[in-house]
């Protein structure tokens, strides 16, 4: 067994613990929060709310109920959603899925070709007008924030010239805008990032060697810098995957797209106790797995990395 | 122009519904499915609300309005499933039973005995003819503690409802199943009966499949209103129960897959957290009216993103639910797309009336006299709401609330040293309590202000979270908190229950039972000026001691497309879509035509004639 299977078994077996305890504290915690699923303006007749908590086994004690989540867990069974009771979070998950992923791998796309262009750009013409042209941008992209640039973008490119429609969710042209304001704030760090881990190999002997050889600079930095420089960028690719797949509350609430970024917020307000677990349960996983694999890309970007 | 096929209409509904089962929703978003997709006995009209026949084309109401016949015309399920009076039955008594979780199962008391049912209060049958309240007390007293008894002498029933809560009180009816259940009480032809009340006892029959008896508990002049509302509306029991027999989740019976409506449209798509796609439904007895194939509901529940999808042309009406963002309001109500028309619900503040100062009463009434309505409604709310002191909105059923000062501070102060406090011994700080929302923020701020500068008194403003919020007032852990009521129905009595004794959404600590009396005894009459007087002097009463604090009556502002027809706004924003439709002439740059006028209110028909062979 070579060493980063090794590596990566033990690392995977170590994300059970983790998760449990993620588990067990998130339920505690959602349950001790005050207030009921049931609870409205109107309030719940008293036998109807009795048998509404008996449904969900609301009515047993709390280790009890726990036990039983953690059991049915292990099944891959998350539970019945109160807000929408017609539907498992199993269900809810996987409509909500689908549109989060898209949104979330077109804005990732778009951050990594602006954020990593704007950042060769910035290390190659250190301290020319072009650098600091580029990273002037890339601090307002960071500057700005979604809920401003997104209906910026509605504002010029949906309302003024109707050119994409504005919200809305079934093809193409409802993934450009929503991707554009994700991406955009991720590019902004993606190409500061690329820019200093480049700076930091751009004076290593090996790309003076490269240059002595007389490679054209494009060359140079394909083949040579690219590798060590992108290091900064793949360790905040492992987090920002994971938030950008679990996705954006603001961008998804202000495109309509039915994805579950909002379903955490709304689902932790009405107090939808199943379904913020299973979205706790999501994000962890999702988290957990892609640190892992950066720390696995590492190895393979960095001679240096030993799997140990 | 719309940007949509035409024969389409597609407006916005605001958010996923959490049920469109008209048995069990509890809220707009749902409602405006199940208004469109069900029918129940009435219609309301759609611009005055005033009920009209729907699948009932008549009624008759007999012994004092406590018993009403409902003649049933001949329709179908949109599956061409025949409907009958029995769907009712079933649908109802459904409503009412604890087990089907429906949240609104109250709205159906009125019915005979169903409060029995819908509470689980204990059955007892065999008693002596001549039994009394007092007797079946002291037989009950050492078994059980007991709420309330009733003893229906027309039947030979009587029913108990046990005090206690949760497992406590399972175990104490058991007890008391096990105690009397078999005994034979004195001057009885029959040992007794006793058992949890179940749908049998509720005071709804099928006389046969076009007739449907409703006995109620006591006249409700109201009732041809409740009938038309979702929670009374049919639901297709074959279909429930075919999937209950292929061993399915009957629950999942609103899935586009299995759903079958009675109503002008049927639920064809279903994107969870997208839209619902709505199509005419061919069985509809009155679908030849129904103008628009199709409706789609998107479900947006961002304001500003709506007003977006609106400005593009992708929504024709920016729908019941959602408002429009109030910073956009003086720019958008010149526009000829500008509608707006008063709301059926108020908005207020409860005191809580156990708790000093707020126990008494002149203090609660300062607190009132100091506040500017006008002020708020003009400054800060700035929707065009209705200033009000009081609780009912004006012409419900002609009904006209007691006159009421909006503004007063000089006669706020006077009844506050009336009351022993003044610059000497000013009021004890107090917190106003509201949940998280921009519109709460501001109008608790003016309040604040406002009593801080006509009664010097300092107010805390606390927001807190929608849920947390919800539990204190719960708790009537709070001084004063903000609170908010929709009618249900357009009669005063939707608003004024609202304080009674046995309300479960009192949240003022008031109870007075001479305002419970003038409400019962107005509820028991049939003449509707006497019924009139006697609930605004109930409403007196109530303002006269002020356990809420009424601000302002809710405006709806809203926007729909001028190529929009058969559109009307109206108290209870029910959007009746079986009437809408689009104007085609705007397409071809035709001149404006005015906005037609709402359809004359549809006349009651005769009963069926029934053959010589008592067939119909």
């Amino acid at each position: 067994m070579s060493g980063v299977t090794r590596f990566a078994i033990r690392r995977a077996l170590g994300l059970i613990p983790t998760l449990l305890i993620i588990v067990v504290l998130s339920f505690l915690v959602i349950r001790l929060a005050p207030g009921s699923p049931f609870s409205a303006e109107r309030k719940v007749p008293p036998e109807v709310l009795k048998d509404l908590q008996a449904h969900y086994g609301f009515d047993k004690p709390l280790p009890v109920q726990l036990v039983s989540y953690v059991g049915k867990l292990l099944h891959g069974d998350l539970g019945l959603s109160t807000k929408y009771p017609q539907r498992t979070v199993n269900e809810i998950i996987a409509d909500g899925f689908p549109a989060t992923l898209t949104l979330g791998a077109a804005a990732l796309l778009w951050a990594l070709i602006l954020g990593i262009g704007a950042g060769i750009v910035g290390a190659v013409r250190q301290n020319t007008r072009w650098d600091h042209g580029v990273m002037g941008l890339a601090m307002v992209g960071i500057s700005v924030p979604t809920f401003v640039m997104g209906p910026l973008l509605v504002l010029v490119l949906a309302l003024r010239f109707y050119l994409l429609p504005p919200s809305g969710w079934g093809g193409i042209t409802h993934v450009i805008l929503p991707a554009l304001t994700l991406g955009t704030a991720y590019a902004a760090y993606i190409a500061r990032l690329t820019r200093g881990g480049l700076l930091e190999v751009i004076r290593s002997d090996f790309v003076r060697t490269a240059h002595a050889k007389g490679l054209p600079e494009r060359l140079v930095v394909w083949r040579h810098m690219l590798q060590g420089g992108l290091l900064p960028v793949v360790t905040f690719l492992g987090p920002a995957i994971a938030n950008i797949m679990v996705g954006s509350v603001v961008v998804e609430k202000i495109f309509a797209t039915p994805g579950i970024g909002p379903y955490f917020v709304d689902a932790a307000f009405n107090r939808d106790y199943f379904l913020v677990m299973g979205i706790v349960v999501l994000y962890s996983v999702f988290l957990l797995v892609m640190n892992l694999l950066v720390d696995i890309a590492y190895g393979f970007l960095d001679p240096r990395v030993r799997y140990e | 122009m719309p940007r949509h096929p035409p024969g389409e209409i597609w407006t916005n509904n605001g958010t996923e519904p959490e049920w469109i089962d008209p048995g069990k929703c509890a809220e707009n978003a749902g409602s405006v499915i199940d208004m469109n997709t069900f029918a129940g006995l009435t219609q309301p009209h759609p611009k005055t609300l005033q009920p009209m026949p729907e699948i009932a084309r008549t009624w008759s109401i007999a012994d004092g309005g406590k018993r009403y016949t409902f003649w049933l015309r001949p329709t179908q399920w949109s599956d061409g499933h025949a409907l009958t009076a029995e769907d009712f039955v079933y649908s109802w008594k459904r409503v009412l039973d604890p087990a089907t979780g429906s949240k609104y199962n109250t709205f159906l008391y009125p019915l005979e005995n169903a409060e029995a049912f819908g509470e689980r209060a204990l059955w007892i049958a065999g008693l002596p003819a001549d039994f009394e309240t007092a007797k079946l007390e002291a037989l009950l007293a050492p078994l059980a503690p007991i709420a309330k008894t009733k003893i229906d002498h027309a039947h030979g029933w009587a029913f108990a409802f046990v005090k206690s809560e949760g497992a406590a009180a399972a175990a104490d009816k058991a007890k008391v199943i096990a105690a009397l259940n078999g005994k034979t009480i004195a001057g009885a032809a029959a040992p007794l009966t006793v058992k949890i009340a179940d749908g049998s006892v509720v005071g709804v029959r099928a006389l046969d499949d076009d007739r449907l008896e409703v006995r109620l508990e006591n006249p409700v002049p109201y009732f041809l209103s409740l009938v038309s509302f979702y929670t009374a509306m049919p639901v297709p029991r074959h279909v429930l129960e075919r999937l209950a027999k292929e061993g399915k989740n009957t629950d999942l019976w609103t899935r586009p897959e299995y759903f079958v409506s009675n109503g002008p449209y049927v639920l064809k798509e279903w994107k969870f957290r997208q839209y619902m796609t709505l199509e005419k439904n061919p069985y509809y007895w009155d679908s030849a009216n129904v103008r628009t194939p199709r409706i789609r509901l998107l479900m947006v529940e961002d304001e500003n993103t709506v007003l977006n999808l609106y400005k593009t042309g992708e929504v024709d009406y920016i729908g019941s639910t959602v408002n429009l963002p109030p910073e956009f309001l003086d720019y958008l109500r010149p526009m000829k797309d500008f509608v707006s028309h008063p709301f059926l619900a108020v908005y207020f503040y409860w005191f809580n009336t156990k708790v000093p100062p707020l126990d008494d009463a002149r203090v609660r009434r300062a607190l009132s006299l100091a506040v500017d309505r006008q002020g708020i409604t003009e400054f800060v709310t700035r929707g065009h709401q209705i200033p009000s002191a009081t609780l009912v909105p004006d012409g419900l059923a002609g009904y006209h609330s007691p006159p009421a000062t909006l503004f007063d501070p000089v006669e706020a102060r006077r009844l506050l040293k009336e009351a022993g406090f003044d610059q000497q011994h000013p009021l004890p700080k107090m917190t106003v309590i509201y949940n998280t929302m921009e519109s709460h923020r501001t109008v608790a701020q003016a309040i604040q202000q406002m009593w801080k500068k006509h009664l010097g008194l300092d107010v805390e403003i606390a927001n807190l979270e929608w849920k947390v919020y919800l539990a204190r007032q719960q708790a009537m852990d709070f001084q004063i908190s903000r609170g908010a009521w929709v009618g249900d129905y357009p009669d005063p009595y939707t608003f004024l229950e609202l304080l009674t004794g046995q309300s479960n959404n009192n949240n003022s600590n008031w109870r007075n039972a001479e305002y419970d009396r003038l409400l019962a005894e107005g509820n028991s009459t049939l003449d509707q000026v006497a019924r009139m007087k006697l609930l605004r002097q109930a409403e007196e009463l109530a303002m006269a001691q002020m356990p809420m604090m009424p601000i302002y009556i809710y405006t709806r502002n809203e926007l729909a497309k001028p190529y929009l027809r058969g559109f009307w706004g109206n108290i209870q924003t029910h959007t009746a879509m079986k009437y809408w439709w689009i104007d085609q002439r705007f397409y071809k740059d035709a001149p404006a035509v005015p906005q037609e006028d709402p359809p004359p209110p549809m006349p009651t028909l005769p009963p069926a004639p029934v053959t010589a062979d008592g067939a119909r």
